[in-house]
C-alpha cells in the first residue's frame, strides 16, 4: 500500500530561515504558533505579576490607576486571545493530522496565514503600550459607551480593537483548517467513530470556532466603526447590543480555551492508566452536546444587566453539568481498572481534574443569576474564571506539553524538573486563586487598581501575591526544563509512553509528509493499542 | 418585601454545599483511583471500556440535579427581581464618571464622587423601590451586604427593591468598570429608624445635601 | 458509518433546537437570531470545507514554504493597521497585498503544473 496520499515521503521537515517565517508543512506552523503563544504568555505572565504587586496592599504603590487598567486590559487580552486560544488550536493543528493519519492540513496556506495574522494582530495590540494614550484599557471584554472614541480616546485603543480582530481572524482560519481536515482527510479505514477522543474534542472546538469567532469580528469591527465613522451603539439597546455581540463569542471561546485540553488529557489518562478510554460513544455525543450548549449560555454574563431572559441562560448554563459530568466520568472511570503509571503528564492530567473541577463548581455557582446578582464583577468570577482557565486549561497545556514534547522535538523533557514544575505550579495556582473567592464575596470588585485599607482584603491579597509568585517560579522551571532537554538531548524514539493513537506510528518528530511507508492497520479509536492486545493473543496462541 | 441578602445567602448555602459534596465525592474517587490502581508489575489493565446503563443511569441522576438547582433558583429569583406595587420609598438613583446621585421624594438630592464619597440613608424594615440609571456609561451599583447588584445603563432606568433589615453603615461600590476612577466610586448605605431617616431628610429638605 | 456531513448538520440540529427554545422563550428579543445565524453559517462554512476537490490520491506538490502566503497575511494586517494610522498605511498594505497575491497566484500555478507531471 503506498504511503497516505499516495506522497513520497520527504525525510527531513525544510529548516533554515525561509521555513522558520514561511514553512507550509502543518508541524512547522503549530510550532511556531506555540512558540508566539508561549512569549505573549510571558509577557501577560509579567503584566499580572505587576498587576499583584500593586493590590498586594491597600495604597496605590507601585503604578497609577491608568496604567493598572493597561495591565488588567493587556493581560486579559493576551492570555485569551493570543496565549490559550492560540495554543489549544496550536495542539490542533499539530496532532489531529497525524491522529488521522493525514499527510498534511487541509488548507496549510490557509493555516500559514492564520499564524500570521494571529502574531502581527498580537504584535500591533501590544503594540498599544507605546503609543501617547496607552494601550488598550477597557478590560478584554470592553463595554459600550466606554470602549467608544468619546470615553476612551487615542489610537492604542484602536489598534487594539483592529489587533483583535487580526488574531481572532487569524484563529478562525486555523480552526477551519483542523475541522476540514478531521471531517475529509482521515486515512481510509479511519472512519469518524474511529477517531480518538483528542481529535473529537478539535470537532468540537473548532465548529464553536468558524460559527462564533466571526461575531467578534462583526462586533469589534462595528465598535471601531463607532469609534470614527459613525454612530453604532448610541440607542438606548446600544450597550446590550454590543454585549451580546460580544459574549455571543466571549463564552464560546472559553470553552474553545478548554476542550482541546480536555481531549489532551484523555490521551494522557488513557495512555497512562494503559487502557483504552472508557465511554468512547457517549464521550463523543456529549462533546458535540457540551459545544451546542456553550453556544447558547452566553448572556449569563449580562444577568446583572436586566435586560435579557435571565432564566433560559441560567438553564442552559445549569445544564452544562450533563456533559462535563459525562467527561469526568468517563476519564475517572479510565483511571478504575487501570495501571496507573505516575509520570509527569499524568501528574498534570490529574491535577486539571481535580482543579478545572473547582472551577467548573463555582461555575454552576454564578449560573444563578440571585446568586450572580451578588458575585458578578468581584473576585469571586476572577477566582472562577482563573481555575478554569489556569488551574484548568494551562494545566491540561502542560500535560500536552509533556506527553507530545518527545513527538514534536524528538527529545524527552526531565521527569524530575517536570515534577518540581508540577508541585510549584500546584502550590502556586491554588494559594494565588483561592483566597479570590473569599475576597470577591465579601465585596472586593474586580478591574481595581486599588481597595482601602478599612475593607479588610490586604491579608488575603498578600497571600494571593506571594501565590502568584510561586507560579512565576513554576513556569520558570519549566523554562528551564525546555533548554536543558534540548541542550542535552536524550534521544526519545518513535513511542516513548506506549501511546495509543497514530501520532505513536511515525518517527520523532515526524517527517514532512507525517507517515512513512504503511500505516498500522486502523480497528478503533486506539489503533496501537488494538495491535499491542493483538500481539499479545497471537503469543500467547503461539505459546499454548 | 425581599430580604435579598437573606435569599441569596441561603440559595448561595446549598450551592456551595452541594459542590462541596461533589468535589469530596470527585476528589476521593481520584484518589483512591490512582492509589489503587497504580501500575505494579503484572497487573493487566481492564479491557472493559464502557459501561452504557450505568452512565445512562448516572446521566439521569445528573438532570435531576439541574432541575433541581433550576427550580430552587427560579424560586428565589422571582422573589429578588419582583418589583412591588406599593414600595414605601422611592428613590432614582444616577450613577456617573465617578461617583452616586440619589434622588428623594420632595426634591432632596444627595450626591457625592470619587473626592467626597457620599452617604445615603434609608429606613431600616421597609421595601425601597430603585430605579436607576447611568449619564454616561455602564457602571454597577452593588452593596454587598446585602447581596444585590444591578447594572446602570446610559438612556434607560432599571427598577429593583431592596429591604434592609438591620441598622447601620452598608459599603456599597461600583462593580461595572468605567474608567479611570472606578476603584474610587465607593457610597455608603446608612440604615437608620424611620424616626431617625425622617429627620435626616428633613435635614436635607432645607437645601444644602 | 457516518458521513462528515451528518456531523455538520446535527451540530447545527442541536443549536437550532436552542435557537427555538429561545425564541419561543423571550419573543421581544431578538438574541434567538445570533443562535440561528450560528447554525445557518454552517451550511457555507460546511460547503467550502467538503465540497471543492476530493480527498486526492494523486502525489500533492505542496509546497514546504509559501513566502507569498505570509506577504499575503502580512498586507491584510497593514490594512487593517492603516484603518487607524491612516490612509497612507492602508494603501502600502493594498500595495503589499497585491505584490503577495500575483506571487501567490504564480506558486499555485506553478503547483498544478507539478501535480499533472
Amino acid at each position: 500500500m503506498s504511503p497516505p496520499n499516495g506522497v513520497a515521503a520527504v525525510e527531513r521537515a525544510p529548516s533554515g530561515p525561509l521555513a522558520w517565517v514561511a514553512g507550509a508543512d502543518h508541524k512547522v506552523t503549530a510550532v511556531r504558533t506555540a512558540g508566539v503563544a508561549l512569549i505573549f504568555f510571558i509577557a501577560s505572565g509579567l503584566l499580572a505579576l505587576l498587576m499583584r504587586t500593586e493590590l498586594a496592599q491597600p495604597g496605590l504603590q507601585v503604578i497609577s490607576e491608568g496604567t493598572y487598567n493597561e495591565l488588567f486590559t493587556m493581560h486579559g487580552s493576551g492570555m485569551i486571545y493570543l496565549v490559550v486560544t492560540p495554543l489549544a488550536l496550536a495542539l490542533g493543528l499539530y496532532f489531529v493530522p497525524l491522529q488521522v493519519g493525514a499527510a498534511e492540513i487541509w488548507g496549510p496556506r490557509l493555516a500559514l496565514s492564520g499564524l500570521w495574522l494571529y502574531v502581527l494582530g498580537g504584535a500591533i495590540m501590544f503594540a498599544g503600550f507605546l503609543t501617547d494614550q496607552g494601550s488598550g484599557r477597557t478590560g478584554w471584554a470592553p463595554t459600550v459607551p466606554l470602549a467608544t472614541d468619546h470615553w476612551t480616546p487615542g489610537i492604542g485603543m484602536d489598534m487594539w480593537v483592529l489587533g483583535v480582530c487580526l488574531a481572532v481572524l487569524g484563529m478562525f482560519l486555523t480552526g477551519l483548517c483542523v475541522l476540514a481536515t478531521a471531517l475529509r482527510e482521515r486515512a481510509p479505514g479511519m472512519t469518524l467513530l474511529r477517531m480518538p477522543p483528542f481529535t473529537w474534542t478539535l470537532v468540537a472546538t473548532c465548529l464553536m470556532v468558524i460559527t462564533s469567532f466571526p461575531v467578534l469580528i462583526a462586533a469589534m469591527g462595528l465598535l471601531e466603526w463607532d469609534r470614527h465613522v459613525g454612530p453604532v451603539f448610541d440607542s438606548a439597546g446600544g450597550p446590550a447590543l454590543f454585549q451580546h455581540l460580544f459574549w455571543f463569542y466571549g463564552h464560546p471561546v472559553v470553552y474553545v480555551m478548554f476542550f482541546p485540553f480536555v481531549g489532551a488529557v484523555a490521551e494522557v489518562v488513557a495512555t497512562f492508566s494503559r487502557r483504552r478510554f472508557f465511554g468512547y460513544s457517549l464521550f463523543v455525543i456529549s462533546m458535540l452536546l457540551f459545544a451546542a450548549l456553550s453556544m447558547s449560555v452566553w448572556a449569563h454574563h449580562m444577568f446583572t444587566t436586566g435586560q435579557v431572559t435571565n432564566q433560559y441562560y441560567s438553564l442552559t448554563s445549569h445544564a452544562l453539568i450533563i456533559p462535563a459530568g459525562i467527561e469526568y466520568f468517563d476519564l475517572i472511570a479510565t483511571m478504575i481498572g487501570g495501571a496507573i503509571l505516575l509520570r509527569t503528564p499524568m501528574l498534570f492530567a490529574v491535577g486539571f481534574i481535580l482543579q478545572f473541577l473547582i472551577g467548573g463548581l463555582t461555575g454552576i455557582i454564578v449560573a444563578s443569576p440571585p446568586i450572580d446578582y451578588h458575585v458578578h464583577d468581584s473576585f469571586f468570577v476572577v477566582g472562577h474564571f482563573h481555575y478554569t482557565l489556569f488551574a484548568g486549561s494551562v494545566f491540561g497545556f502542560f500535560a500536552a506539553a509533556y506527553y507530545w514534547f518527545p513527538k514534536i522535538s524528538g527529545v524527552t523533557l526531565r521527569e524530575g524538573l517536570g515534577k518540581l514544575n508540577f508541585w510549584l505550579l500546584v502550590i502556586g495556582t491554588n494559594v494565588t486563586f483561592f483566597p479570590m473567592f473569599f475576597l470577591g464575596f465579601d465585596g472586593m470588585q474586580r478591574r481595581i487598581a486599588n481597595y482601602p485599607a478599612s475593607s479588610g482584603f490586604g491579608d488575603l491579597n498578600l497571600i494571593s501575591t506571594i501565590g502568584s509568585f510561586v507560579v512565576a517560579l513554576a513556569v520558570l522551571v519549566f523554562l528551564i526544563n525546555l533548554w536543558v532537554s534540548l541542550r542535552h538531548r536524550r534521544p526519545a524514539g518513535d513511542d516513548p509512553w506506549e501511546g495509543q493513537t497514530l501520532e505513536w506510528a511515525t518517527s520523532s518528530p515526524p517527517p514532512r509528509f507525517n507517515f512513512r511507508g504503511r500505516l498500522p492497520e486502523i480497528t478503533s479509536f486506539a489503533p496501537l493499542l488494538d495491535r499491542r492486545e493483538r500481539a499479545k493473543v497471537t503469543e500467547a496462541e503461539a505459546a499454548s | 418585601m425581599v430580604d435579598t441578602r437573606v435569599e441569596v445567602q441561603d440559595l448561595f448555602d446549598a450551592y456551595l454545599w452541594i459542590a462541596v459534596a461533589v468535589a469530596a465525592i470527585v476528589f476521593g474517587t481520584v484518589g483512591f483511583a490512582a492509589i489503587r490502581y497504580r501500575h505494579r508489575p503484572g497487573r493487566e489493565p481492564s479491557r472493559k471500556s464502557d459501561a452504557m446503563t450505568a452512565e445512562l443511569v448516572y446521566v439521569g441522576i445528573l438532570i435531576l440535579v439541574v432541575a433541581g438547582l433550576v427550580t430552587a433558583t427560579f424560586t428565589t429569583e422571582d422573589k429578588v427581581d419582583a418589583v412591588s406595587s406599593d414600595p414605601a420609598l422611592e428613590v432614582d438613583v444616577t450613577a456617573f464618571q465617578w461617583g452616586w446621585t440619589w434622588a428623594y421624594p420632595d426634591g432632596v438630592t444627595v450626591t457625592g464622587n470619587s473626592d467626597a464619597p457620599p452617604t445615603f440613608a434609608i429606613p431600616v424594615d421597609r421595601t425601597i423601590r430603585f430605579t436607576l440609571r447611568s449619564r454616561d456609561v455602564i457602571h454597577a451599583f452593588w452593596i454587598p451586604e446585602q447581596r444585590f447588584k444591578r447594572d446602570a445603563f446610559p438612556n434607560r432606568t432599571t427598577q429593583f427593591d431592596l429591604d434592609f433589615d438591620e441598622p447601620g453603615l452598608n459599603d456599597g461600590v461600583c462593580a461595572e468598570f468605567c474608567g479611570l476612577r472606578h476603584s474610587q466610586m465607593a457610597f455608603n448605605v446608612l440604615a437608620l429608624s424611620e424616626p431617625d431617616f425622617q429627620s435626616w431628610l428633613a435635614d436635607r429638605r432645607g437645601g444644602t445635601s | 458509518m457516518i458521513r462528515p456531513g451528518v456531523v455538520l448538520a446535527g451540530w447545527g440540529a442541536m443549536v437550532s433546537v436552542l435557537a427555538l427554545v429561545l425564541w419561543l422563550w423571550s419573543p421581544p428579543q431578538h438574541d434567538w437570531a445570533l443562535l440561528a445565524g450560528a447554525a445557518l453559517g454552517l451550511a457555507p462554512l460546511g460547503w467550502i470545507m467538503l465540497v471543492p476537490g476530493g480527498r486526492s490520491d494523486e502525489p500533492r506538490a505542496i509546497p514546504d514554504t509559501s513566502l507569498p502566503t505570509v506577504v499575503v497575511a502580512s498586507g491584510v494586517a497593514v490594512i487593517v493597521l492603516g484603518l487607524a494610522a491612516g490612509v497612507w498605511l492602508a494603501v502600502i498594505g493594498v500595495e503589499i497585498l497585491v505584490l503577495g497575491g500575483f506571487a501567490l497566484i504564480r506558486e499555485l500555478r506553478a503547483q498544478r503544473r507539478a501535480r499533472r507531471t
